[in-house]
Parts: C-alpha cells; sequence; structure tokens
C-alpha cells in the first residue's frame, strides 16, 4: 500500500493526461488560429460593422420656474453620421441628404465623405422625428443614428436671456446652462438617457414673464422704442420673478446669445439712470441725520461749477422741502442734498449700498458699475440726480430694494430661494426706508405726482420716475433718453420691487409729444403691475365693488 | 538578502522549493493586468460616471492583495491545502444557498452578496477549493473503499453546479462541470464510465438551452448571427480586426467606449484592438506555459491527489481564459466568464490568485518522506485506532 502510493504514476494514467493536454492544446490552437484569421485579414473582413465614436454629449438637468413649468429640458433625437469607409457612393449620398435636409451644403458633404480613413464624421445632430425617417428611409448605407439628448426650450424666447444656451455636445455656454455646468455638473452619457439629478427651479414665475414680457413688447410698439427691459424682484430675498430685456433671444437658435443687437440689458450693460437715482440721494440725507423730510433748501437759482450749470427743466421758484425735492424731481435740490452731505459720505453710502463693487448673478458677473475718473464736488452734485455713475439696471434693482424693505441687503437671484426671508445685512434704518416708501407712494397718488400714471387700483403702487439723457459723440443727446420707473408694490409692505427702463422711447399716444419717464415708464409699469400683482398672489384692496 | 540551503526557515525552504518558473509566469500574468487595465478600464469609468481612473485603482489594489494572497497560500503543505480549501467550500456553498433563496439580484442573476460595500462572489471563490476536495474525493475513491468518496465526489460536484444553474450562471457551471469530468477521467476510474460524462454534458446543455430564455437566444444567435442583435460579439471580434498583428496602439482603442464590459467579459478584444493579435497570442502562450508547466511537474507525482489537484487547479484557471478568448474571438456564445488575472473585478482576482497559490503549494518539492501515507483510521468495535 505504502509502496504503491510512492509509485510513479501508471502509463494508463499518463496517458489520460497526455489526452487532457492534448485536448487544451487543440482548443488553444482554435483561439489562436481564429485570432490570426481576425487579425490578419484585417479591416477587408467584410463584416465591418460603423464604427461608434468617442463623441459623447452631456445630459443636463431640466429647469423649470417657480411653480415647476418646464423652461428647458432633453428630449432624445437621433444625430446623423457617416461612415466613409462604408458610404458606397458620396455623390449619390451627398445629393440625396442635402434634397432631404435642407440647408446641408451637398459639395461640403462630399468633401467630408472623402476622407475613407476617417471612421466617423457628424452630419447633423438633433434632427427631428420626421427628418430622421426621411434619412432613414434613403436606405444609403454608411449612414447612422446615435441617439443623444438635445436641449430643448419649449418656452423659446420668453426665457432666452436667462437659461442661455448650450452648444451642440449639450455643454452649457451662456445663461443659467452655464452655471450648471459650472456648478451642479453633468454627467457623460453615450445616447439619450435622462439625467439623475433633480431639476434646477428657477425663482422666476413664467406667467409674471409673459405679462412683463408682453408689456414691455407693447410699451416698445406704441413709443417706437430701440429696447426696453424689466424686472420684477421679491424686494425681501432677491428672487427674480421676472426679468426680461427686449429684443429677446430665441435659445433654440444655435448662436443666438452672441446677437450683439439683444443684449441682457438688465445685467450686461451700464447706464446712467437718471433721477431714480434720486430715492438714493434722500435716503442718504435721511439716514445720516443731514435732514428731515421738511428741511427747505433754496433751489431757485442753478448751482454753477465752473462753465458747468446745474438747473431744472422747470424752475420750482420757492425754496422746497426735501419731500418736494423728491416729488418735483429738483436737480438743483438733489444736487444741494449732495453737496450737503459731500463726496466721502456719498461714496461710504453708494458702497453700503452696494453700488460701488461689481456684483454677480447665476447668469455670470453683472456689468461692473462704470464710476467717474474723478469723484469729487461736481461729480458729487451730479450723481445725486443720477448722471455720471452708469449702473447695470439690476445692480440699481438690489439697492432700490433695499431702500423698500426696511433696510436689508438682498443678492439678486434667478433661483429658488429656501428658508426665512430677511437674512441679509441691514444697511439702513428702518425709519429712513419707512420715508422712503412714503414717498414713493405718495409720487403716485399725489395728484401732479411724476409716477401718478403707474397707480394701479387695489395695488398700492409707489415709485420714482427718471429720464436720463444718453450720452452721444461729445455730449449727452436731448431727444435721446432711458426712461425709467423704479417702484414697488404694495407701498404699505412692499413684497416686489419693479425696475422699468424704456430706451430711446419716442412720443408716442398718451404722451404729448414728451417722453418722460412720467409719460411712457409710468403707464408701464402700472400696466405690469395689473397684470402681474394678481398672478403672484397680491391681496387687491380698498377696490370699490361694481355695482 | 542571500538564502541558502542550509537555511531551514520558512521563506529559505519555500524558495528552494517553489516552481520558480511557474511562479514568475503567474506574476507576469498579473503584472499584464494591471497595464491593460490602465488602457482598457478609463473609459468605462467615464462612461459610468466614475473618476477615470476608479477601476484602475482597484485592480491595482486586488493585484497586490492579489499576490500576497498567492504567495501566502503557497507556503502551505497539501494537507493544509485541503482543510483550508474544505472551510471555504463549505462557506461558499453555505453562502451560495443563502444567495439562492435571499441574495439580492442583479441584472436578472443572483451571483452577488455584498459586505461593507463591496459586492462579492462566493462562486468565485469555491471553485478552487471545490477542485481540491474533489481531486482528495477521487483519490480516495481510487485508493480505499471503505468510504463512499466517489458518490461524495459525484454529490458535491452537483450541489455545487447546481447553485450555480440556479444563479443562474451557466458559463460557470460548464466550467466546472468541464474540470469535473476532467479529474474523473485522471483519477483512473474506468475509460466506459469516463465516456458517459460526454451525454450527460450534452444533456445538461440541452436542458439549459430549454430552461433559459438567455442561454437559448445567446445560442440561437451564435449559430445564427442574423437571428437576433449580436453586437458585442460582433464588435469584439471586430476589434481584433482593427488592431491588426501589431495593433492601434495603447489607449489608441475604441472598442472600450462602447462595449459596457470592456473592462471584465471584452477585455481581450481592447487587448486585441490596442496591442494587436501577437501581443494576444502571447498572452495565449503564457496560459498555455502555466498549464503546461503543471501538468509536467505532475508528470512523475506519485500522489493521486496532489496529481489531480494540480491539473484540476491548472485546468480551472486555464480553462477559464480559454472560454473568454474564445467568446472575444467569436468561436462560443457569450457568456459572463472573466480573463483569469488580467479582467476587472475584486472576487475574480482574488479567486485566481488564491487558485494560483494553491498551484504554487503543491508542485513545490518535497522529499520523499513527507508523501508517505499516515496510517488510515479505521473505525473500530473499541473505538477509533490506528491500525
Amino acid at each position: 500500500m505504502t509502496g504503491a502510493a510512492l509509485a510513479p504514476p501508471a502509463a494508463s494514467v499518463r496517458l489520460r493526461l497526455l489526452a487532457v493536454v492534448l485536448a487544451l492544446g487543440l482548443a488553444m490552437a482554435a483561439v489562436a488560429g481564429q485570432l490570426l484569421r481576425l487579425g490578419v485579414s484585417g479591416g477587408a473582413s467584410g463584416r465591418v460593422a460603423s464604427l461608434e465614436t468617442v463623441v459623447r454629449t452631456f445630459a443636463r438637468p431640466d429647469i423649470v420656474d417657480r411653480r415647476g413649468r418646464i423652461l428647458a429640458t432633453d428630449v432624445a433625437a437621433n444625430s446623423l453620421y457617416a461612415d466613409p469607409a462604408v458610404v458606397l457612393d458620396r455623390d449619390e449620398v451627398a445629393e440625396k441628404l442635402s434634397r432631404v435636409l435642407p440647408g446641408l451644403e451637398a459639395t461640403e458633404l462630399r468633401a467630408l465623405l472623402a476622407d475613407r480613413n476617417r471612421r466617423f464624421v457628424w452630419i447633423r445632430r438633433g434632427l427631428s422625428p420626421r427628418e430622421a425617417q426621411r434619412v432613414h428611409d434613403l436606405g444609403l448605407p454608411g449612414l447612422s443614428f446615435r441617439r443623444e439628448p438635445k436641449r430643448v426650450y419649449p418656452v423659446g424666447a420668453l426665457v432666452g436671456h436667462i437659461v442661455g444656451q448650450v452648444n451642440p455636445d449639450n455643454r452649457g455656454i451662456a445663461g443659467l446652462e452655464r452655471h450648471i455646468d459650472e456648478t451642479a455638473g453633468l454627467e457623460a452619457v453615450s445616447g439619450a438617457s435622462p439625467p439623475l439629478s433633480g431639476p434646477i427651479r428657477l425663482a422666476l414665475d413664467l406667467g409674471a414673464q409673459h405679462a412683463v414680457a408682453d408689456e414691455l413688447r407693447l410699451a416698445m410698439q406704441r413709443y417706437s422704442a430701440t429696447g426696453a427691459s424689466a424686472v420684477v424682484m421679491d424686494a425681501r430675498t432677491g428672487e427674480i420673478v421676472a426679468a426680461a430685456s427686449l429684443p429677446q433671444i430665441d435659445p433654440n437658435v444655435a448662436g443666438a446669445h452672441l446677437d450683439p443687437a439683444r443684449p441682457d440689458r438688465l445685467q450686461s450693460g451700464v447706464y446712467e439712470l437718471g433721477s431714480i437715482l434720486k430715492a438714493l440721494t434722500v435716503a442718504m440725507s435721511l439716514e445720516d441725520g443731514l435732514a428731515t423730510l421738511d428741511k427747505t433748501y433754496d433751489v431757485t437759482k442753478p448751482l454753477t461749477f465752473g462753465r458747468h450749470q446745474i438747473r431744472d427743466l422747470h424752475p420750482p421758484g420757492r425754496p422746497l422741502t426735501v419731500r418736494d425735492i423728491f416729488l418735483q424731481s429738483s436737480n438743483v435740490g438733489a444736487a444741494m442734498l449732495g453737496l450737503e452731505a459731500g463726496t466721502s459720505r456719498q461714496l461710504v453710502f453708494f458702497a453700503r449700498m452696494g453700488l460701488l463693487e461689481p456684483i454677480r448673478t447665476e447668469l455670470g458677473p453683472v456689468a461692473p458699475p462704470l464710476l467717474p475718473e474723478r469723484w469729487d464736488g461736481i461729480e458729487t452734485a451730479t450723481i445725486s440726480y443720477g448722471h455720471g455713475l452708469a449702473l447695470a439696471p439690476l445692480q440699481f434693482a438690489a439697492a432700490a430694494a433695499i431702500l423698500v424693505n426696511g433696510g436689508r441687503r438682498v443678492a439678486p437671484t434667478y433661483l429658488r430661494r429656501d428658508g426665512e426671508p430677511g437674512q441679509g445685512e441691514v444697511v439702513l434704518k428702518p425709519e429712513t426706508s419707512a420715508a422712503i416708501r412714503e414717498l414713493m407712494r405718495l409720487n403716485v397718488t399725489m395728484a401732479h405726482g411724476t409716477g401718478r400714471r403707474a397707480e394701479v387700483a387695489g395695488y398700492r403702487v409707489g415709485g420714482k420716475t427718471g429720464t436720463a439723457e444718453m450720452p452721444g459723440v461729445g455730449g449727452y443727446r436731448e431727444k435721446s433718453v432711458i426712461s425709467s420707473f423704479v417702484g414697488a408694490f404694495p407701498m404699505d409692505e412692499p413684497r416686489y420691487l419693479v425696475l422699468v427702463s424704456l430706451f430711446e422711447p419716442q412720443s408716442g399716444e398718451g404722451t404729448s409729444g414728451g417722453i418722460t419717464a412720467g409719460l411712457n415708464a409710468a403707464p408701464v409699469t402700472g400696466a405690469i403691475v395689473t397684470r402681474i400683482a394678481p398672478v403672484l398672489g397680491i391681496l387687491p384692496r380698498g377696490i370699490p365693488v361694481a355695482p | 538578502m542571500m538564502l541558502t540551503r542550509a537555511d531551514r526557515s520558512v521563506l529559505a525552504d519555500w524558495w528552494f522549493t517553489v516552481d520558480r518558473q511557474l511562479l514568475s509566469a503567474l506574476l507576469l500574468l498579473i503584472a499584464v493586468g494591471c497595464i491593460v487595465s490602465l488602457a482598457a478600464s478609463p473609459a468605462v469609468a467615464v462612461k459610468k460616471g466614475l473618476s477615470p481612473f476608479h477601476f484602475a485603482e482597484r485592480h491595482f489594489l486586488f493585484a497586490l492583495v492579489g499576490v500576497v494572497v498567492m504567495l501566502a497560500a503557497s507556503t502551505l503543505d497539501p494537507r493544509q491545502i485541503r482543510r483550508v480549501s474544505l472551510i471555504l467550500l463549505l462557506g461558499a456553498l453555505a453562502l451560495l444557498v443563502w444567495i439562492a433563496l435571499a441574495g439580492p439580484e442583479i441584472k436578472g442573476a443572483r451571483r452577488w452578496i455584498y459586505v461593507a460595500g463591496h459586492s462579492f462572489q462566493p462562486s468565485e471563490l469555491g471553485k478552487p477549493a471545490l477542485v481540491v476536495i474533489l481531486s482528495w474525493l477521487f483519490a480516495e475513491a481510487a485508493r480505499r473503499t471503505d468510504v463512499p468518496a466517489l458518490p461524495l465526489a459525484i454529490g458535491v460536484g452537483a450541489l455545487f453546479a447546481g447553485l450555480l444553474v440556479v444563479q443562474p450562471d451557466v458559463g460557470q457551471t460548464m466550467l466546472v462541470a468541464s474540470v469535473w469530468a476532467a479529474l474523473f477521467l485522471l483519477s483512473g476510474q474506468p475509460l466506459r464510465y469516463a465516456l458517459m460524462t460526454v451525454p450527460v454534458g450534452v444533456g445538461v446543455l440541452a436542458g439549459a438551452y430549454i430552461a433559459f430564455d438567455h442561454v437559448r437566444g445567446r445560442i440561437n444567435r451564435f449559430i445564427d448571427p442574423s437571428s437576433g442583435d449580436n453586437y458585442q460579439i460582433e464588435r469584439a471580434a471586430q476589434s481584433f480586426a482593427e488592431g491588426g498583428l501589431m495593433g492601434r496602439g495603447p489607449g489608441e482603442g475604441t472598442i472600450k467606449t462602447v462595449l459596457p464590459d470592456a473592462h471584465t467579459d471584452f477585455i481581450f478584444a481592447v487587448i486585441g484592438e490596442e496591442f494587436g493579435v501577437v501581443a494576444c497570442l502571447a498572452l495565449m502562450a503564457i496560459y498555455g506555459y502555466v498549464a503546461w508547466r503543471a501538468c509536467r511537474q505532475v508528470w512523475h507525482e506519485p500522489d493521486d491527489f496532489v496529481r489531480l489537484a494540480v491539473v484540476g487547479l491548472a485546468l480551472l484557471l486555464v480553462l477559464q481564459a480559454l472560454i473568454n478568448m474564445g467568446v472575444n474571438v467569436g468561436l462560443l456564445p457569450a457568456k459572463g466568464m472573466t480573463l483569469p488575472f488580467i479582467s476587472a473585478g475584486g472576487s475574480s482576482n482574488l479567486a485566481s490568485s488564491l487558485t494560483a497559490g494553491m498551484l504554487l503549494a503543491l508542485t513545490r518539492r518535497r522529499p520523499a518522506l513527507s508523501r508517505i501515507p499516515r496510517p488510515q483510521l479505521r473505525p473500530t468495535t473499541d473505538g477509533i485506532v490506528a491500525r
């Protein structure tokens, strides 16, 4: 027994071992043979399927408004590509394709297909189902589709400036789309798969946005203006519930955001905004205890700085109280308030209101404020009534929100903000804010207030008008103005701040030849509030019941 | 450090008895696996939204652990190998039963269990243990008649295969059945019984064809490529053509961006496309050398158990590699089987390393004295005593 265990294996066992080794060797030879057959025959094996590509696209989260209505979403679309090595007759392909896909150049296509070493060329991405079917029905070899996510914007131009655009690979290149790329991150996909992350929820209310854009469109027609912009911001949180800049861009059209004739005026341009800055000047005087609403200033004579004179359009002919300076929008009065405070105090105050530092929103950096080269004497005087300091409307709107919301700073945001409002730093006394609210409301309710055309029954609108001449070559152009209205409603406890600007309005119906803000921007604001206040859930008060 | 024959420590003992050529071949395979994972896995990782080197890092980690496991296992002697295998097999069987009853289902199969966030396949670690135990049972069956070793070998094999079938993992079942049949043949059982395994195998395969939709689909598509979506197989076979003899160059391949399993089941196609058919043949040659070396080592081996276990373990590695390669080049229908040491996958790599470690342990040179069988234990009326 013991001896047997130490003996080498029997011949029959060795034979069986050899058989196993032989079988294994045969199997290996088979695999090796097939390997060589595939490898040596090379690309000419005739079973060459179309080559997939390394190109990949990105699945993006949806963008929805504050009520969840879709502003941007991915749909699966067919993208057409060709494998030049498999295309049989490139003239036929070029000709037939350019017939079913309008806008496709047959000569360019022929050049693309000429390089037989390439195994993958895009022909057109994001075909509609009907186009894809037509291409499919041609039955041409060498053409294939890839399913890709394609970004679509169902409401189109209405939110064009805000959502921005994507490139053909579905990467964000402008607006919120770019913000999503930079913050949330995307998922690289090959094929059309839904994104894993939830939607990006905006503060925007689509209903309010539509009303604002529609009123601006009407105003541009009525006053033959070259542009118009408006922003409606939650005065307590900085949430932007509507923001439109006309002319708008259609995000569904590639490259639309690059059109220089269609800038987002709210955030990418700076303008001297004129008398609406007087609200800031008055607030500064009240805040620093330099004046009360009833303190009087002698505004009867123009102010002279060397060869420059500051004068009022209609000199009042009597000393005015601070209240009247605001209500009658006296340039001389505002300049006197500014000069009384002095340059350094003005600088400190403007900085506190966030007007001297560049800010940014989710759409990117806001155009930085354009400060005067020298800020002294005359600049202090002119800036007091809104000339000499150019601001992006959105940045001014954020400062105006402080004036009416009780004195807290807000950061403008396009995204829906969760949590309690009123967390911002307090930069203004509540009493100052209350005084400005009172002045704004008075400006609308008074029989001769410049803002009286902004009044909307029941919604307690208040605000300040401003008509600023636009700078031209060698000075200001009298007939080219930006007329603005900064307002808030309901004025007893302001919830929304509205800033409307019309660019180069001409006289139109109901303006009796004038182009000042009280005649155009104020009524537009009134029309906007009439339409958005119910949408935003503001309850009207004191409307007489119809009999 | 110089080791001398006078040194009787475990390390010196190991160094002078281990089959260093076999060891070199196995280490070479592990190294190739690391290199190839750098080429193949980043594309897959990116597609899955992971960091590019997610799979490569894991592969390196498991290769390191694998080398340690392999070296540790190679220091054991045959008796210890048997004991370790028995424990591993019983553990694997218990886990397989648990999975079959209550395990999580992934991609239509119950194969994995989750431990601390890592998935792991008990069947992988059970395979080498099964081969060792089967070898022992077959060896005992040939040597003595007082224990039902042969029925036990059939029973254990059937149980393990059955648990694989219910997962269902038909590919692994075929592998285990093939190794079982080879061991049966080599154990010196009468040839007519050995030949009976052929009709049994065909019958089981026919049963799988009838019982499992995916098996039927794969075999149908294999026989008639036009009958269904054969995309993965065709694409894999095509990549060898794309690569040609010398390959397109490391990182230049495209198949890895297309096939979801480019880093596991279809890694051979990635090698073919990027490094060429010559590299593929070289890799095959390493596997072939492992098998050849193992068989040569046991040519004079008098111990039935050791001979069977060495051939069985080598077959386990090499047959799995061959099946994987056969699928990749389009000779076999698709089945989920990894290329040992090369494919990504923790369980697979650890199991391969364990198999290799046992192989090394059993092929170590041993003095004739240790081969003398111990006296057998026989039951008597007054208890168990040595005869």
